[in-house]
């Protein structure tokens, strides 16, 4: 405001006699309300089903903290060997004893807390047979008072309290008994049934006692079996072998109850004497790693905390990186070729042409997927309509041109799927260009060419954006259409993240890959912004 | 007006709601689909009267199934599950432990477990079948070759003798172990070679004598296709597949059994599922042996239950379309007599990533 009203001149008033500034921003209030009720629903779908995953894949891809969990003692002494030489009986011992028994971790929870590898905590030995109340007293005092178990006798109590059917009831029990593994361990999926069933006869104020310990040592145990089984498959990342080496060992060691460690280890299975399995336990040391994104681009730590590159033969995502972003950028390019000439026919044409054409445009676009894919292969195998016709033409027989299963199936159908994104865009912004600009420059004296490409072409550019930007994004991410046409050499980064997900379930390598992709997605669209400005895109 | 209209959707939203819950538990399992899930249906679904079994198609691996265990929102009952994943999701503790002694034995009283032709991983998972990866050509392809039929696994990778393109998959399973029988490392061997960095680059050197002739495919209905329109002379697929053709359609296939890689298949119960004692029920029904020997009469999968291979055996012509199927058995004794062997998951878990890579960068060379 630059000429506020003196103070002494009367507010204005309403008919009802509020001031109008009152009555404003009442309404006012009252229509951001409304906005925002109405945003509501969007923004929940938005932050329940993409900000938060999202969320959650940027964390997976740089989380290591299970394998510190299993292996806490070991890492903590680790950094005293020499990473050359067969490591001493210390190192030995510590992963013996992480190995196979309950390490102080999981028996205290106390993962923020640093490791001392002096604490005698960490050599107590649970008889496995019982008394197990003395030794995990031991390990951590704070289980002698009832104060410990609250917590988890809460929880439990939950389960006892829950109403319902009988089945109802049952399966509330079976959470309950996972939430209180949950509540003890870093997995949810192991479930403390011993802990559940003490529990609930536990008054919830006397003594702990050798009832609540077994239980709580059992239950412990199972769940630190299936710690032990995703810590390896974890390892076995790291170096292949490590899965097989971890099961056999534990499965072996329960038999070793003495020391020397080195030797019992290095007779239950002959790969710990191998010095590369240790070199590469150094390398998941940190329970926050850029780890997963250096495998992203076929590098990785070494045991000396440098980068180094895969082994020759493991190389590959850099050129799958490579080809994705050729793929996309060949796509790009063809379809703006094909679309352009299109949007034009369609928004020049007279509507019942236009119309005919749209049709032409749109009916591809809503047909099935995996029927456009299919159709695709009938036409491009090399027994396929075009290769018959080829032959037919004068081709030698054994000439047939490969052009389904490899990079050139992949490109011409993505191509095909693809084209509606840039057509409709394009076509959008052209419909609103009148015609007579054109005349005009025509009549200015510009040769049709020239007139075109000064007065027409600059016109569309948004749309192209647009339909640029649309096409390049979805196709980097491009999944199904490679896996089903790219046999050899058309495979994408996406059917790597997708194997990584459901077969290798490496999530940390498939968060990576993602997490690059959408950076690389990001970094696209601020250069797209310094270059021609977002402003000026137009999607209709 | 529109509260009387927002009062009758909330009313008729929430009576849906409360109408959708079911009035007893289904058991639902994921499988893979196709003739294969459909067998399943037929074998162990509408045999069952103690509950309904619905089937949802996946596409294997344990991704799902982790996601649902770990969020403690189960929906998937039983997962149908390769020998891998089998291991992985029972180390893991993705799937249930089971009671041994609840599952039907074999007639001679032979428990589930003796009754396995290999021996049972863990205590998560129930047999389920065999299949395999198995070379298969079509009938007359080679007339008039100068050295006749193929017959070996050496002669798939011979294409100077048997010429053509050949079909293969765009993952390393079964490939680098019929590479390396082919190159004459006996079976037992094969494992123990591939271990070694020369052993590896020994099975990707056999690989690449046809890798120029070889057309990749990734679904398991291609590679019959590729057969069929003549495009490739020869190709791997899975045995189930070729044999469904050969006695469903009476397509003119030739199967080769030397150096077949068997593959294991279970099932197995998803940890926290809210439906346990029914999968449980439905685990012991369609572990059985009848039921084990059921499912092959709609597909040519093999029962893992030896128990169940002798009643296929005794109660020949056993195809639904009144067929002998024995001959299509990837376990039957007349194709385990020839070069054959059994993939080790445990070796596959150890390298399944590494191969896949390096797999991969192969193709893409």
């Amino acid at each position: 405001m630059t000429n506020s009203p003196p103070a002494s001149v009367q507010p204005l008033l309403t008919a009802d006699g509020i001031p109008l500034k009152t009555s404003l921003q009442r309404s006012m209030r009252r229509s951001k309300l409304r906005a925002i009720f109405l945003v509501l629903p969007p923004l929940i779908f938005l932050l329940s089903l993409f900000i938060i995953p999202i969320g959650n894949l940027l964390t997976r891809s740089t989380d290591d903290t299970l394998i510190n969990y299993q292996l806490p003692l070991t890492f903590a002494m680790i950094d005293q060997w020499d990473r050359k030489t067969l490591p001493e009986e210390n190192l030995f011992e510590a992963i013996y004893l992480d190995l196979s028994s309950l390490n102080k971790y999981l028996i205290s929870d106390n993962f923020a807390d640093s490791v001392d590898p002096n604490d005698p905590a960490w050599r107590v030995r649970i008889p496995k047979k019982g008394p197990y109340r003395d030794a995990m007293i031991e390990i951590d005092p704070r289980w002698q008072s009832a104060s410990t178990w609250l917590p988890i006798h809460e929880i439990a109590m939950i389960g006892v309290n829950a109403q319902g059917t009988e089945r109802e009831r049952k399966n509330k029990a079976r959470r309950v008994q996972f939430k209180i593994c949950a509540y003890l361990t870093p997995l949810t999926n192991a479930d403390c049934t011993k802990l559940y069933k003490v529990l609930q006869v536990w008054d919830g104020a006397s003594e702990p006692d050798e009832a609540l310990f077994e239980a709580l040592y059992k239950d412990l145990r199972s769940a630190n079996k299936f710690l032990v089984g995703k810590s390896s498959t974890r390892m076995n990342y790291g170096k292949p072998g490590f899965k097989s080496l971890i099961k056999k060992s534990s499965r072996k060691l329960k038999k070793v109850s003495e020391p020397p460690y080195r030797d019992a280890m290095i007779k239950a299975d002959k790969r710990w004497g191998d010095v590369a399995f240790w070199q590469s336990l150094v390398t998941m040391q940190e329970p926050q790693t850029t780890g997963y994104y250096l495998n992203a681009v076929d590098r990785k730590w070494n045991k000396d905390h440098e980068i180094e590159l895969q082994p020759a033969e493991r190389r590959v995502y850099v050129m799958l990186w490579w080809r994705t972003f050729l793929v996309s950028l060949i796509v790009t390019v063809g379809c703006l070729i094909l679309a352009y000439p299109v949007s034009h026919l369609l928004a020049t044409l007279p509507l019942r042409y236009s119309n005919i054409l749209m049709i032409c445009v749109l009916m591809p676009f809503w047909t099935s997927l995996l029927v456009r894919i299919v159709a695709w292969m009938v036409m491009l195998q090399q027994e396929g309509v075009i290769n018959d016709t080829l032959v037919m033409l004068g081709l030698p027989d054994e000439n047939r041109l490969p052009m389904m299963y490899n990079f050139t199936g992949t490109v011409i159908v993505m191509i095909q799927i693809l084209l509606p994104f840039m057509i409709l865009p394009i076509y959008s912004v052209m419909k609103t260009i009148p015609p007579s600009y054109m005349k005009a420059a025509q009549n200015l004296g510009a040769p049709p060419a020239l007139a075109f490409l000064r007065v027409y072409m600059p016109q569309t550019l948004p749309g192209v954006g647009a339909g640029v930007i649309l096409v390049f994004i979805v196709a980097i991410g491009y999944y199904i259409t490679p896996e089903l046409v790219g046999g050899k050499d058309g495979r994408l980064i996406g059917n790597m993240v997708a194997y990584h997900m459901q077969k290798s379930l490496n999530w940390g390598l498939a968060a990576a890959m993602g997490s690059i992709l959408l950076a690389g997605i990001l970094l696209l669209y601020w250069i797209y912004d310094k270059i021609v400005g977002i402003d000026n895109m137009k999607l209709g | 007006m529109s509260k009387h209209l927002l009062a009758t959707t909330l009313a008729s939203a929430v009576i849906g709601a409360a109408l959708a819950v079911p009035a007893h538990a289904d058991v639902t399992i994921a499988s893979w689909g196709g003739a294969y899930t459909m067998s399943q249906q037929k074998a162990y679904a509408d045999t069952w009267s103690e509950g309904t079994a619905n089937f949802v198609n996946y596409n294997g691996g344990l991704g799902e199934v982790r996601t649902q265990v770990e969020s403690g929102n189960v929906t998937w009952d039983i997962v149908d599950v390769l020998p891998h994943e089998a291991r992985v999701g029972c180390d893991e503790g993705l799937f249930e432990e089971l009671p041994r002694d609840v599952f039907t034995p074999a007639a001679d009283g032979t428990s589930m477990d003796d009754d396995i032709m290999v021996s049972v991983p863990n205590d998560c998972v129930v047999p389920q079948i065999f299949w395999s990866y198995v070379p298969f050509y079509q009938e007359g392809t080679f007339d008039g070759n100068a050295a006749g039929n193929p017959k070996t696994i050496a002669d798939f990778f011979d294409v100077a003798n048997f010429p053509g393109k050949r079909g293969i998959h765009t993952w390393g399973n079964a490939l680098v172990e019929m590479a390396l029988m082919a190159d004459g490392v006996a079976p037992g061997d094969v494992y123990s070679v591939l271990d070694t960095a020369e052993g590896m680059d020994r099975a990707f050197a056999k690989l690449d004598t046809i890798k120029d002739h070889a057309v990749f495919w990734s679904s398991g209905a291609k590679p019959l296709e590729l057969v069929t329109s003549g495009e490739v002379s020869m190709a791997l697929a899975y045995n189930g597949r070729i044999g469904a053709a050969m006695l469903s359609e009476g397509a003119p296939f030739v199967i080769n059994w030397d150096g077949q890689v068997l593959e294991e298949e279970w099932l197995a119960m998803l940890k926290g599922t809210p439906n346990a004692d029914e999968a449980l029920k439905f685990l012991i029904h369609a572990s059985a042996p009848e039921q084990q020997a059921g499912q092959a009469k709609w597909i040519t999968y093999a029962p893992m239950r030896t128990s169940g291979i002798g009643l296929i055996e005794a109660g020949e012509p056993w195809f639904n379309t009144g067929v002998n199927i024995m001959p299509l058995m990837p376990n039957a004794p007349a194709a385990l007599s020839q070069m054959h062997l059994f993939a080790d998951p445990d070796w596959w878990a150890d390298n399944g990533d590494s191969i896949s890579e390096r797999f991969t960068a192969w193709m893409g060379q």
